[in-house]
């Protein structure tokens, strides 16, 4: 039996960390089903079908579309969800009437969208088929049947007294009506009724059942056609569909804030190519101004070190790089003005986690899970993310293990980003990148990325500057007073 | 909105309410004290006479519900004692909307007691109908000419007059005799997600039922030659307490709806009794007043603002003195155009008593009470304001400005709360300063109201202000000489 075609496949690589996720706080912007999508990469073609989408949804029209689809889709979840809490005959019908509606709009409207994209033309292609729309065509007479049948069930009268009955309702009038029209002849207002909008109960059914029995034996004739349906598939879309939506509510959400996105060029050879990219993860914090920055990772400097002030952005940077690569990967639009991206096996990431020093040492810790994270990058075309790895330990020893990491980092071709205050790093054979103020700032409180210059004594002043306890600044400060 | 025989046009608490102090200043308080011993029923009257009127058309409406209550003596005392009764009723509903003998049927746990409710409700709302009957009956008995009482009739007819009345009472009167055995018929209706959505109570005349078992059984002693097969089927009885609780909504949805015709009933007719009292105090007013023989007049009003009364008592004196023959009346004009009125004269000689007179005349007037005197033609003013002069003794705790800065704070929020149109009273203003200081601020003052549209009266002895006047102001004063009182 043919499969139903998916909107998210997967290629059959490693899947990314969960941890990486959490180390680049990239949970706190995005749900926990969209995390999980993206910790399984796609490989290039998906990646390019599914750029194909974004551009599509980029389409006002379209969006709305596909919006629809999901709420005709939610709708039919729903419906299938209350069938099965229908525990009494006449609740059942209502509900199957529903389902089968749902059925019907679904597959109908996943029919109608072959024209957005390869993607959803699959599954158009799959519910278009001639099996398949005879069955929606069968459902939808049936739906109709029905609701025609439970119409004349769906009125009654109840008289309760040494025996309770149920007879048909011609013609009665109830009290609170007959009272209502009395009292506003009279002039008075009467008050709205409310409506019970209660369950029905076995015995209620039962007895509507027995006083329209024919009209159930054709309602269970019409249901016996449909036990072999599987009404759940269209339903896997949902989750697709939402995770689609979400990557495109964030894009507008950055839009607004002026965030640039665009879809990278795939890169025949490993390489991590950006301008301008932004760290999102920052939306979490309500942060308005997000300063982008270049990353350039190239066959012949694959892996940099990061230094810098604290407070400069470093870490920022780490994300940056991190978040967009694993949007890429999963073919999302990244936020950057233009980016060329190799599709890279794995990225897993190094951050310090306190919480679990508990059976050993934080740097026997640390040591130990920067070994997993070697091994498991090893034959693979890996990117790295370390922050700030050895920083619990004496300058001396952290640096030691820094270099020790940094050579297996070389043996093993693997690319990526060291974030670190060892500024002894200048003196590997690595290209350091430091985080310095932007010359153009004039509130001096802007850091870009750079090229280190390699000289050590620039974090010093990087850091009085940012407290405004340089010599200017004090002395702008001392001329301000005295004015 | 509620019916009133008081404010045909307009909401009391939308008027500009008169302070307190100035009902104090006037003896007005006093003077009716002597009048109605009913210290609330008073209370309430002088509320009335602080939400003073100045539509012509309102104090009209009054006086002519006080004429046909003078000329029917025992409209009042039927109209009072039904209005009394009514009242009763309206408390213990409300009251019973509380604790345990709440008639809120939200939240209602039992059968028994939603039925309990509903026959409550359904009494209630019997009762209150019937009462709007009564008044009804009652003032169809006289020749009313009053616009105010036959409004009333009117509206009470309005309800009781159309047969839906009767079927309506029918209704009640089947729910106060409501029982907890007996059928229990619903309409119910699901909508098309099988949810119940109309769940109502019914008349068991709507059901038809052949029950199988007994025509099986030959139960039917009296068999019709052709049965009539009616569809019914016999539904088991349930735990899961649907059934209760949708009956209890049901119920509870009726009482919710006599409640609410009530609580219109209670709300149209809730401000007669209180409004009756008014008219009962006036009533013993001019009751007062004609068995001291004193002349009542209801006031005219004039167009060109002119004021001109003969004779006028002082109400205070009439009431306090047990010979009316020692109080005096005095003539009071304003002529068109004329800002203000200066009273001078010697300590003892009856300043106080002629300016509280003028006053307790315009405000009893404007509340559409006749007024003690033979002839009466005044003008309506907006606003009321008056300035007595206190003793020391009087200035509330913690004041320590003294007797001037005191007089002119009060004098301040007069002049910020005054507008055009007003009438402001002064007694002795200003006398407690240096003559010559008092005279010129008092001069000031004088100007500022005369230029603004804002009449006066001066009760003073600074002889000087009568002097400056003379000198060249620009503005115009009468002075008038009163009779004094010996």
């Amino acid at each position: 039996m043919k499969m139903s075609p998916r909107l998210l496949n997967y290629s059959h690589t490693d899947s990314l960390p969960h941890e990486l996720f959490s180390d680049l706080q990239l949970d706190k912007v995005l749900s926990t089903q969209a995390i999980s999508v993206l910790q399984q990469p796609c490989g290039e073609r998906e990646i390019l079908r599914r750029a194909e989408l974004f551009g599509i949804l980029e389409n006002a029209e379209n969006l709305n579309r596909i919006e629809m689809a999901l709420s005709v889709l939610s709708a039919a979840e729903r419906s299938l969800y209350l069938l099965n809490g229908a525990k009494v005959p006449l609740d059942r019908y209502n509900r199957y009437a529903e389902v089968l509606v749902d059925y019907v709009n679904s597959c109908e409207y996943l029919i109608s969208m072959s024209d957005l994209g390869s993607l959803f033309a699959e599954v158009s292609e799959y519910f278009s088929s001639e099996d398949n729309q005879r069955m929606v065509a069968d459902a939808k007479k049936s739906a109709q049947r029905i609701k025609s049948l439970l119409t004349q069930m769906n009125v009654g009268l109840l008289s309760f007294s040494d025996k309770n009955w149920l007879t048909p309702n011609y013609e009665a009038i109830s009290e609170f009506d007959s009272i209502s029209e009395y009292a506003q002849k009279l002039g008075f207002s009467t008050p709205p009724k409310k409506l019970p909008d209660a369950k029905i109960n076995r015995s209620m059914s039962d007895a509507i059942c027995l006083l329209y029995e024919k009209e159930v034996d054709k309602i269970e004739a019409q249901l016996s056609e449909f036990s072999n349906v599987d009404f759940y598939e269209p339903l896997t879309y949902i989750p697709e569909i939402k995770f689609f939506l979400e990557i495109h509510n964030l894009l507008l959400r950055t839009c607004k804030m002026g965030i640039p996105h665009c879809t990278p060029t795939i890169a025949k050879e490993p390489q991590y190519i950006a301008k301008e990219l932004h760290d999102i993860s920052l939306l979490a914090k309500n942060c308005e101004h997000i300063v982008p920055n270049d990353a350039e990772f190239t066959k012949d400097e694959p892996f940099c070190f990061l230094l810098g002030a604290n407070g400069g952005g470093k870490t920022t940077y780490l994300r940056a790089i991190g978040i967009n690569l694993i949007l890429f990967l999963s073919g999302c639009p990244i936020f950057a003005k233009s980016a060329e991206i190799f599709p890279f096996d794995i990225v897993l990431s190094h951050f310090p986690k306190d919480e679990r020093f508990e059976s050993i040492g934080r740097l026997d810790e640390e040591q130990k899970r920067a070994g997993e994270m070697l091994k498991t990058a090893s034959d693979k075309t890996s990117f790295l993310l370390f922050n700030e790895t050895y920083s619990g330990t004496d300058d001396k020893r952290g640096f030691d293990l820094l270099k020790n990491t940094a050579e297996q980092i070389r043996q093993g071709r693997h690319w990526g980003l060291y974030v670190t205050h060892f500024h002894e790093v200048i003196s590997l054979d690595y290209t350091v990148l430091s985080a310095q103020i932007d010359p153009t700032d004039e509130n001096k409180r802007t850091f870009r990325i750079v090229r280190s210059k390699g000289s050590a004594s620039s974090y010093a002043s990087d850091i009085l500057k940012k407290y405004r306890l340089d010599k200017a600044s004090l002395a702008a400060r001392r001329d301000k007073y005295a004015n | 909105m509620p019916i009133s025989i008081l404010y045909p046009n307009r909401v009391a608490s939308q008027t500009k309410q008169i302070s307190p102090k100035m009902l104090y200043h006037l003896s007005i308080d006093r003077s009716f004290a002597y009048i109605c011993a009913d210290v609330k029923k008073r209370e309430r009257f002088l509320a009335v006479i602080s939400a003073s009127a100045n539509d012509e058309k309102e104090i009209v409406y009054r006086q002519n519900i006080l004429k046909d209550l003078q000329k029917n003596a025992s409209l009042l005392e039927q109209l009072s004692a039904l209005s009394s009764r009514f009242e009763e009723l309206r408390l213990s509903q409300r009251n019973a909307d509380k604790d345990e003998y709440r008639l809120n049927t939200t939240n209602t746990a039992s059968l028994i007691a939603s039925k309990n409710i509903l026959q409550a409700q359904a009494l209630c709302l019997k009762r209150a109908l019937l009462f709007v009957k009564a008044y009804g009956d009652i003032l169809s008995k006289y020749e009313l000419e009053s616009q105010g009482l036959i409004d009333l009739y009117n509206v009470c007819r309005d309800i009781y007059g159309p047969p839906e009345f009767l079927k309506l009472i029918a209704f009640c009167s089947k729910y106060e005799n409501f029982s907890a055995n007996g059928f229990l018929d619903f309409k119910f209706s699901l909508n098309d997600q099988g949810r119940i959505q109309e769940y109502e109570l019914i008349d068991h005349r709507y059901i038809h039922i052949t029950d199988q078992e007994l025509q099986k059984k030959g139960f039917s002693l009296f068999k019709k030659v052709e049965e009539t097969n009616n569809p019914c089927a016999r539904v088991n009885s349930s735990k899961d307490g649907i059934f209760e609780s949708l009956a209890i909504s049901a119920l509870s949805e009726l009482s919710e709806l006599f409640g609410n015709i009530n609580e219109q009933i209670f709300s149209k007719f809730s401000a007669i009794g209180r409004e009756l009292e008014f008219y009962d105090v006036a009533m013993r007013y001019i009751n007062a007043l004609t068995e001291k023989k004193i002349p009542v007049c209801y006031p005219v009003f004039s167009t060109d603002n002119s004021i001109k009364v003969k004779n006028l008592y002082d109400l205070y004196l009439l009431m306090s003195k047990p010979n009316p023959a020692d109080v005096t009346p005095n003539d009071f004009e304003l002529a068109k155009g004329c800002p203000g009125l200066l009273v001078f004269g010697d300590s003892g000689s009856g300043k106080t008593v002629y300016l509280r007179s003028v006053g307790t005349m315009q405000l009893l007037a404007q509340a559409g009470l006749p007024i003690p005197c033979e002839s009466a033609k005044i003008t309506l003013f907006a606003q009321f304001a008056t300035q007595f002069s206190e003793s020391e003794k009087e200035f509330y705790e913690g004041n320590d400005a003294g007797r001037f800065e005191q007089e002119v704070r009060e004098l301040a929020t007069i002049v910020d709360t005054l507008a055009e149109g007003a009438l402001v009273l002064l007694n002795e203003t200003f006398q407690s300063t240096a003559y010559s200081e008092g005279a010129e601020a008092i001069l000031t003052l004088l100007e500022h109201f005369s230029t603004s549209n804002i009449r006066w009266i001066l009760v003073t002895h600074i002889q000087q202000l009568a002097i400056s006047l003379d000198m060249g102001h620009k503005y115009k004063l009468l002075t008038f000489k009163t009779h004094f009182s010996p």
